[in-house]
C-alpha cells in the first residue's frame, strides 16, 4: 500500500497513476523555530523601516517623505495639497454634510494576497499619506509574516484615529470593506468609521474616454504625465508577497512597496488635479473629451448651468464622437428644463455628425431618432417628420424598440388621417414618451 | 372529463375502490397457493393515536401564546423530549416520519432562547434551497405571532445563492436565524466568516434538517465543512448545540455522531398520530416463461397509477431514474391524451428542470391543480407538496430507508392512504417482492459516510486553510493534518510561517470545490427550436451520456434531438422532434487495479501441507492469500485450496461513452444504433474483488464457453445481492469482470456494452467497486461481509424458479447462456463448502 503522503500528492497534482510523481524537492527550509520577531527586525533593517509592537505582534512601519519642491509629473509636490475651501462635494455630495473634512486628509491604499476576498485574503501592506509642512508623508505598514496583523492594525488604527478624511481610489468597495473584514477577523472593533472620499468615481465622469480606462496608473500617465520605471504590475504582487514569505528576502518585495508608495502620491495628484479642473470650469481643460466629464460632474452635482456650459464647450470642440456624446447630454439637459426647440436642435446635431459611411444607426442614433419623432409628433406637430424618424426607428431596431417603433407609425398614420397636423390638442402620449429621457 | 374527474366526491371511497381489485387478487392468490402472484403482499399499517405532553413550564410564556394562536396547546411526545434535549444543551437527532411536527422540535427551543437572550444566533441547514423557501414560511409566521405576543422583531432569513447581493449585508445584521444549504456555508459563509462575526459569536443552534440525506459523498462534504464550523466557532468562542432530524434509517444517532463529531441522544418515539395506510406489493407477471420475462414494470406502474387517477386520486410516481422518469411521464400523458387539460395535470419532475418550472409543479400539488407528478428520487426529501392520496413506485428504490421515505409522500395524519411498489425484473427488486416479510421485518439500512476520503479531506483542508491557518500542532479528523498540509505546501498552496500555515493562494478555494458531484461543472440543455432559450442542465458526469449528438433529449414528456454537443463549451443544442424512440447510451469501462488494502482467501482446515503464497501484507498487517500456481489439479476428490480469494484495494476506472441504442416506446424495440468518439472519464476509488483460482474453474465440469457464462451470471448476481447487504442504491455500485465491463447501467449513465469479457482469463476477477472517485466506503464494508454476499446470491439463484436463468437471478437467458445458473451455481456450492470446511 502506498503511503499516505504519495497518495496524498497524487491526488493533489491530479496525476494519473503509474506517472512518476515530479522529483520535488523542498527549495527552502521551513523556519519553525522562529517567532517572528527576529525575521521581522531583519527585515525592517533591510527594508529601511522600523517595528512597531502590539503585544506578541510585530509589523515593520516604513516612513518615506515627498519635500514640497519635489516635482512629480508636471507638478511641484507642495501644490497637490487640497485647500480647505476645496469643492469636493462636487465630487461626493456626501461631503457637503461634513464639516472639517479637511483639517487631516489622509490618502490610503492596500495591497492583498489576492482580490477575491474572504476570510483567507491578507492585506499584507497598508500605506497612508498626508500633507505635512508642505511635503507628502507616506507611511507604510507591511506584514513580515500573518502573526504580525495584530501589529498592523494597532498602527493603522492610529492613523485612522487622527484623520478627518480618508481619500481612496476604489477604496469604497475594495480597501476599506478588506480592511474591515480583517479586524473582524481579530475580533476588534473597526476604526474606518472616518469621512471617505473614493476618487473612482468622479474620476469614471471625468475621465471616461481615458484611451487606457481609468486605472490609477492609466489616468496618471495620461492626466498626470507621470511615467514609473520599473514599475511592479498589479498582477504580480501576490505572488510576489508569497515569494516573500517563502524565502524571507525582502528585495522581492521593495519594488512592491515602492509601487504602493507610488499610488498614494498619485492618488493625491489625482485628485488635486480633479479639484483644480472643477474649480476652473471647462476651459482650463486640455481636451473636448474632460469638457465633457466636466460637464457630467456638475450635472451630477446638479449644477445645470455650468454644464450645458461645459457641454457646449465640449462640442464645439472635439471629435465627433466627443462632440456627439457631449451634444446628447446636452439635449437631455435641455429638455429638462423645457427648452425643448434647443434640446431637438442638439439631437439633430448628433444625427449630423454620425459617420455616415454605414448608413446603419449607432445607439446614439437611434436616442437621437427617437427623441426627435417623439418632439415633432408632441411638440413640434411635424406628423410628416416625425414619422421620418419613427421609420428609421423601425428599420434599425429589433425586439421592444421595433414593437414601439411600429405603434408609434400606426399611430402617426391615424393622426395624419384623421385630422390635419396641429388641429386639436394632442392626447396621443403613450408611457413609452413618457419614459423617455 | 371522464377521464380526470376534477372534484373527487370521496377520496376515502374512492381509494377503497381502488385497492379492492387488488387485494381480492391477493386474498385469491393466496388461496390457491399461486406461488408466483401478481399482489404478493398487502399490510395494512394501522393507524395510531397522538401522544400528547403540555408545554414544559420553563418555555417562554410568549412563544406558548403564539403557538396556542395557532392551535397548538401541547406538544407530542417527541416534541417535548426534543425541546428538552436542546434546552438542556444536548445534541440530539429527532427520528420522526412525515408529517409528525418534527419542526418544532428545533424551532421551539430556538425561539426560546431568542426571546431569552435576543443575541442568540442559530443556523439551519437544508438539503436544498427549495427546502430552506418551504421552512422560511412556517417560521417567519410563528415569529410574526410572536411579535404579536410581545416577543419583539425575530429576524428570519434565507441565506442562498439566491439572495441578491444587496440584501446580504441585512441578512448578516438582522437575522436571528439564518436558513440556509451546505454548499452555501462551505462556499459564502466560512471563508467569509469575519463578516459573519455577529453570528458565530452567538451561535447556540445549528440545525441539520434531513440528515438522513447526507450520506455517501455529499454527508462526507458534510462532515468536513461541519469540522470547518466548529474551528470557525471556535474562533470566535462559541459552541453550538446540534439539532438533527431525520427519516428512519437504522443508525441515526451514529450518522449524526458522525458528521459532528460528538455524542448525541436520540429522539425516536414518535408522539404524532397516523392515518391508516395500506402498502402493496405488485410483481408484474411472466409473459415467457422460459427466458423468465415478465411484463414491463413501467407499463405496469402506469397502469396502476391510471386506476387510482381515473378514480380522482393525487398521486405521484416514482421512477428510477431521469431517463425512466420521462418515459413514465410520456406514457402517462399519452394515457390521458385528449382529456381536456390532462398535459398539465401530470407532470413530471427531475435534477436538471430549471427553478421555476421546479416551482410551478410543487404549487401545483399543493393546490391539487396537478393531480400525478412523476418524480425521481427528487421529491424524496421533505418537500412540501401538500398530502397526496397514493405512492405508487416503479420499482424497488433501492433501500428500505428510501421506500419508506417514498411511501411517505402519500398519507396525513388522518384518514386513509396508499402505496404501491411496482418490482422490475432486477434481482434485488425480485428478492424484495417475494420476500415481503424481509422488506417489513427489516431495519432499515445505515447511512455511511466517509469523512476522511483523501480527495474530499484534502479539498477541505484547503478550504479550512484559506479561514483560519492551521496551527503547527492542530488536528483535523482523523489523519495526519499536518502531513496533508506538508505535501499541500510542496505544491505551494500553503507555507509554514509564523508557527502557522499561511494560504498561499490568490484564488478562493471553497470556489473549486462543488459537494454535489465531484466536478461542480455541468452542461446546459439550449433549445433551438424558436430563438435560444435554456430549457435544463445536466451534471458534468453524466452529460455525454445524455447529451451527446442526436441523443433523445426529454423534458416532461416533451421531446428534443441534440444537434451539436459543445464539449468545451459545456453546452448542448437541441430542437424539439417528434418521434417514438428515446435513446439510451452505450459506455465502456476499464478497471484495474492500483492499491490492495487487504486480502484473505478460502482455505481448508489444517492443511498446513498446501502450498500458501501470499501477496505482501498490507497496511493491516494481513497477509491476503493467493493460490499457488503448481497447485496439483483436484478433480473433487478432496477440498481445494484455494478455490477464490477476496480482496478490497484501490482501483483506476476509465469510462466513455462510445455508442447509443435507439429504443421504441412501449414495444422496447432496438430501433437502431449510431457510433460515438467522445472524451473519457477517469476515477480512482475503492473496490472489493473477488479472484476465482484456475484449480476452482478446472474442477467445475463445464465447457470454458459455459464456465464464461456461469462466471458472468454469478457476477450479475452478486452485483445485485451486493447493495441489499450495504446501505446504498444499486448506481452507488459498479461491476466489471476482469476489468472489462458487464452489462448495466453505468456512473456515467447509460448501460455498458455487451456481455464482455468474451473469455474469461485464467484467475476470473469479479470487482464490485464504488461509483465515486474516492470511494465513499462501500468497499471495506463488502468485504467484511463476503461471506454473507456468497450466502445470499446463492440464495437467490437456487430460490429463482426460472429454468436456466432469467433478469432476475443471473441474467437473462439469451444475454448469458443456457448453463449460466447451472455453472454460477456450482461455482458458488464450492465456494460456500471450501469456507464451511475452513
Amino acid at each position: 500500500m502506498r503511503d499516505l503522503t504519495s497518495r496524498l500528492r497524487e491526488i493533489v497534482r491530479q496525476k494519473p497513476p503509474g506517472a512518476q510523481p515530479p522529483a520535488r524537492e523542498l527549495t527552502y527550509v521551513p523556519d519553525l523555530a522562529a517567532d517572528g520577531s527576529d525575521a521581522a527586525h531583519e527585515a525592517a533593517s533591510r527594508l529601511g523601516g522600523r517595528l512597531h509592537r502590539a503585544g506578541h505582534s510585530n509589523c515593520v512601519v516604513l516612513d518615506r517623505r515627498w519635500d514640497a519642491g519635489d516635482w512629480y509629473g508636471r507638478k511641484q509636490v507642495a501644490t497637490l495639497e487640497l485647500e480647505s475651501d476645496a469643492p469636493l462635494g462636487l465630487f461626493d455630495r456626501r461631503l457637503n454634510l461634513q464639516s472639517d473634512w479637511s483639517s487631516r486628509i489622509v490618502f490610503f491604499d492596500i495591497e492583498t494576497t489576492g482580490l477575491s476576498g474572504g476570510a483567507g485574503t491578507l492585506a499584507f501592506l497598508a500605506g497612508c499619506g498626508w500633507f505635512e509642512d508642505g511635503g507628502f508623508h507616506v507611511r507604510q505598514f507591511f506584514l513580515v509574516g500573518p502573526a504580525g496583523e495584530r501589529a498592523l492594525l494597532d498602527a493603522l488604527t492610529e492613523v485612522f484615529q487622527s484623520a478627518s478624511l480618508l481619500v481612496t481610489y476604489n477604496g469604497r468597495t475594495f480597501d476599506v470593506p478588506t480592511m474591515d473584514t480583517r479586524w473582524a477577523f481579530h475580533r476588534s472593533e473597526s476604526p474606518t468609521a472616518v469621512p471617505h472620499f473614493d476618487m473612482l468615481p468622479p474620476a469614471r465622469r471625468l475621465w471616461s474616454d481615458a484611451p487606457a480606462g481609468c486605472s490609477l496608473s492609466a489616468l496618471e500617465r495620461e492626466v498626470l504625465g507621470v511615467y514609473r520605471l520599473r514599475d511592479v504590475p498589479g498582477l504580480e504582487i501576490p505572488s510576489r508577497y508569497f515569494q516573500f514569505l517563502r524565502t524571507g528576502n525582502p528585495a522581492v518585495v521593495d519594488g512592491v512597496i515602492e509601487h504602493n508608495r507610488h499610488d498614494l502620491l498619485s492618488l493625491a495628484a489625482l485628485t488635486a488635479h480633479a479639484v483644480w479642473l472643477a474649480r476652473e470650469g471647462p476651459d482650463a481643460c486640455r481636451e473636448a473629451s474632460e469638457r465633457a466629464g466636466l460637464g457630467r460632474l456638475y450635472e451630477n452635482a446638479g449644477d445645470a448651468d455650468r454644464a450645458a456650459y461645459a457641454y457646449k464647450l465640449a462640442a464645439d470642440s472635439g471629435g465627433p464622437e466627443v462632440r456627439r456624446t457631449a451634444l446628447s447630454r446636452l439635449a437631455v439637459l435641455l429638455r429638462r428644463q423645457d427648452r425643448h426647440q434647443e434640446s431637438a436642435a442638439a439631437w439633430q446635431s448628433v444625427l449630423e455628425l454620425a459617420p455616415r459611411e454605414t448608413g446603419a444607426l449607432d445607439p446614439l442614433d437611434r436616442r437621437a431618432a427617437l427623441a426627435l419623432a417623439i418632439h415633432h409628433e408632441h411638440r413640434a406637430r411635424n406628423l410628416d417628420l416625425a414619422k421620418e424618424y419613427a421609420s428609421a426607428l423601425r428599420a434599425e431596431s429589433r425586439g421592444r424598440a421595433r414593437e414601439d417603433a411600429e405603434y408609434r407609425l400606426r399611430r402617426l398614420e391615424r393622426k395624419r388621417t384623421s385630422r390635419p397636423a396641429g388641429a386639436r390638442k394632442d392626447l396621443g402620449f403613450r408611457e413609452l414618451d413618457l419614459d423617455y429621457d | 372529463m371522464s377521464w380526470l374527474p376534477a372534484v373527487p366526491g370521496d377520496k376515502e371511497q374512492s381509494l377503497q375502490q381502488a385497492l379492492s381489485r387488488m387485494v381480492a387478487a391477493h386474498e385469491a392468490a393466496a388461496r390457491i397457493g399461486d406461488d408466483d402472484p401478481h399482489v404478493t403482499a398487502v399490510k395494512r399499517l394501522a393507524p395510531a393515536p397522538a401522544i400528547f405532553e403540555p408545554f414544559p413550564e420553563t418555555l417562554d410564556p410568549r412563544l406558548q401564546q403564539a403557538l396556542r394562536t395557532r392551535g397548538i396547546d401541547r406538544l407530542y411526545r417527541h416534541q417535548a423530549d426534543a425541546i428538552a434535549h436542546a434546552l438542556a444543551g444536548r445534541h440530539s437527532v429527532i427520528v420522526t416520519p412525515t408529517a409528525s411536527g418534527k419542526t418544532l422540535c428545533y424551532n421551539a427551543p430556538v425561539l426560546h432562547s431568542i426571546l431569552n437572550d435576543p443575541s442568540t444566533r442559530a443556523l439551519y441547514l437544508f438539503p436544498t434551497k427549495a427546502l430552506a423557501q418551504d421552512q422560511l414560511a412556517e417560521l417567519h409566521q410563528l415569529a410574526e405571532r410572536i411579535g404579536e405576543a410581545g416577543g419583539g422583531d425575530i429576524g428570519v432569513f434565507t441565506y442562498d445563492g439566491d439572495t441578491p447581493q444587496d440584501a446580504r449585508r441585512a441578512v448578516r445584521a438582522r437575522a436571528h436565524v439564518v436558513l440556509s444549504n451546505p454548499d452555501m456555508l462551505h462556499s459564502g459563509i466560512l471563508p467569509h466568516h469575519p463578516r459573519w462575526a455577529k453570528l458565530f459569536e452567538n451561535l447556540k443552534f445549528v440545525v441539520i434538517d434531513e440528515l438522513h440525506a447526507y450520506r455517501g459523498v455529499f454527508g462526507s462534504h458534510l462532515a468536513n465543512i461541519i469540522r470547518r464550523l466548529h474551528r470557525v466557532c471556535r474562533h470566535y468562542g462559541s459552541s453550538p448545540v446540534f439539532i438533527c432530524s431525520s427519516a428512519t434509517i437504522a443508525n441515526p444517532r451514529e450518522l449524526a455522531e458522525r458528521l459532528v463529531g460528538a455524542p448525541f441522544s436520540l429522539v425516536d418515539q414518535n408522539g404524532a398520530p397516523r392515518g391508516e395506510k395500506f402498502f402493496l406489493f405488485i410483481n408484474p407477471p411472466v409473459v415467457n416463461p422460459q427466458l423468465g420475462i415478465r411484463k414491463s414494470y413501467l407499463a405496469e406502474t402506469r397502469r396502476i397509477a391510471t386506476e387510482f387517477l381515473k378514480r380522482g386520486l393525487q398521486a405521484i410516481v416514482f421512477a428510477q431514474s431521469r431517463l425512466s422518469t420521462e418515459i413514465l411521464t410520456t406514457y402517462l400523458k399519452d394515457a390521458f391524451d385528449g382529456t381536456p387539460g390532462a398535459s398539465d395535470v401530470i407532470r413530471g419532475y427531475r435534477g436538471g428542470y430549471l427553478p421555476l418550472r421546479r416551482r410551478e409543479i410543487e404549487r401545483g400539488l399543493r393546490t391539487g391543480e396537478v393531480r400525478c407528478v412523476v418524480s425521481t428520487n427528487a421529491l424524496e426529501l421533505g418537500i412540501d407538496i401538500g398530502a397526496l392520496d397514493v405512492s405508487v413506485m416503479a420499482g424497488y428504490p433501492g433501500s428500505i430507508a428510501a421506500t419508506w421515505q417514498r411511501a411517505g409522500r402519500a398519507g396525513r395524519r388522518t384518514g386513509r392512504s396508499a402505496a404501491v411498489l411496482v418490482a422490475s425484473s432486477a434481482p434485488i427488486d425480485q428478492f424484495v417482492i417475494r420476500h415481503p416479510e424481509y422488506f417489513f421485518g427489516a431495519s432499515p439500512e445505515h447511512a455511511l459516510v466517509n469523512p476522511d476520503n483523501l480527495h474530499i479531506l484534502l479539498d477541505h483542508v484547503k478550504c479550512a486553510a484559506f479561514e483560519l491557518p492551521f496551527t503547527a500542532d492542530e488536528h483535523y479528523g482523523t489523519v495526519n493534518v499536518q502531513d496533508v498540509l506538508t505535501v499541500l505546501a510542496e505544491d505551494g498552496f500553503v507555507h509554514q510561517v509564523d508557527g502557522q500555515w499561511q494560504w498561499m493562494q490568490e484564488s478562493y478555494p471553497a470556489d473549486a470545490v462543488s459537494l454535489r458531484s465531484v466536478t461542480s461543472d455541468n452542461f446546459v440543455v439550449v433549445d433551438v427550436t424558436d430563438g435560444e432559450r435554456v430549457i435544463g442542465e445536466t451534471d458534468f458526469t453524466s452529460g455525454p451520456a445524455t447529451l451527446h449528438e442526436k441523443a433523445i433529449y426529454i423534458v416532461e414528456g416533451q421531446l428534443f434531438q441534440v444537434e451539436r454537443f459543445d464539449f468545451d463549451g459545456r453546452k448542448a443544442f437541441v430542437r424539439q422532434v417528434d418521434c417514438d424512440y428515446y435513446t439510451d447510451a452505450i459506455t465502456y469501462t476499464k478497471v484495474t487495479i492500483l492499491d490492495t488494502f487487504a486480502g484473505d482467501g478460502v482455505r481448508p482446515k489444517a492443511e498446513g501441507q498446501w502450498p500458501k503464497e501470499s501477496i505482501e501484507p498490507d497496511a493491516f498487517g494481513r497477509q491476503a492469500r493467493e493460490p499457488a500456481s503448481d497447485l496439483p489439479s483436484a478433480f473433487g476428490h478432496r477440498p481445494l485450496a484455494l478455490p477464490a480469494a477476496y480482496y478490497h484495494g484501490e482501483v483506476h476506472v476509465v469510462s466513455r461513452v462510445v455508442g447509443f441504442k435507439k429504443i421504441k416506446f412501449y414495444t422496447n424495440e432496438n430501433v437502431g444504433s449510431g457510433e460515438l468518439d467522445l472524451p473519457e472519464q477517469q476515477m480512482h476509488t475503492t473496490s472489493y474483488w473477488l479472484r476465482l483460482s484456475p484449480e476452482l474453474m478446472a474442477t467445475i465440469p463445464f465447457s470454458n464457453a459455459d464456465k464464461r457464462d456461469g462466471v458472468v451470471g454469478l457476477a450479475y448476481a452478486m452485483r445485485n445481492v451486493a447493495p441489499l447487504l450495504l446501505m446504498c442504491d444499486s448506481h452507488d455500485l459498479g461491476l466489471s469482470i476482469d476489468g472489462l465491463p458487464v452489462e448495466g447501467a453505468s456512473r456515467i449513465g447509460g448501460t455498458s456494452r455487451g456481455m464482455a469479457p468474451a473469455e474469461l482469463s485464467s484467475e476470473p476477477t469479479i470487482f464490485i467497486y464504488d461509483n465515486y472517485p474516492g470511494g465513499i466506503g462501500f468497499s471495506e464494508p463488502l468485504f467484511g461481509l463476503h461471506d454473507v454476499l456468497i450466502a445470499r446470491t446463492r440464495e437467490l439463484i437456487d430460490e429463482c424458479a426460472c429454468e436456466s436463468g432469467c433478469p432476475s437471478c443471473v441474467g437473462p437467458e439469451g444475454a448469458t447462456g443456457p448453463l449460466a445458473k447451472a455453472v454460477a451455481s456450482r461455482l458458488l456450492q464450492s465456494l460456500m463448502a471450501a469456507r464451511a470446511a475452513a
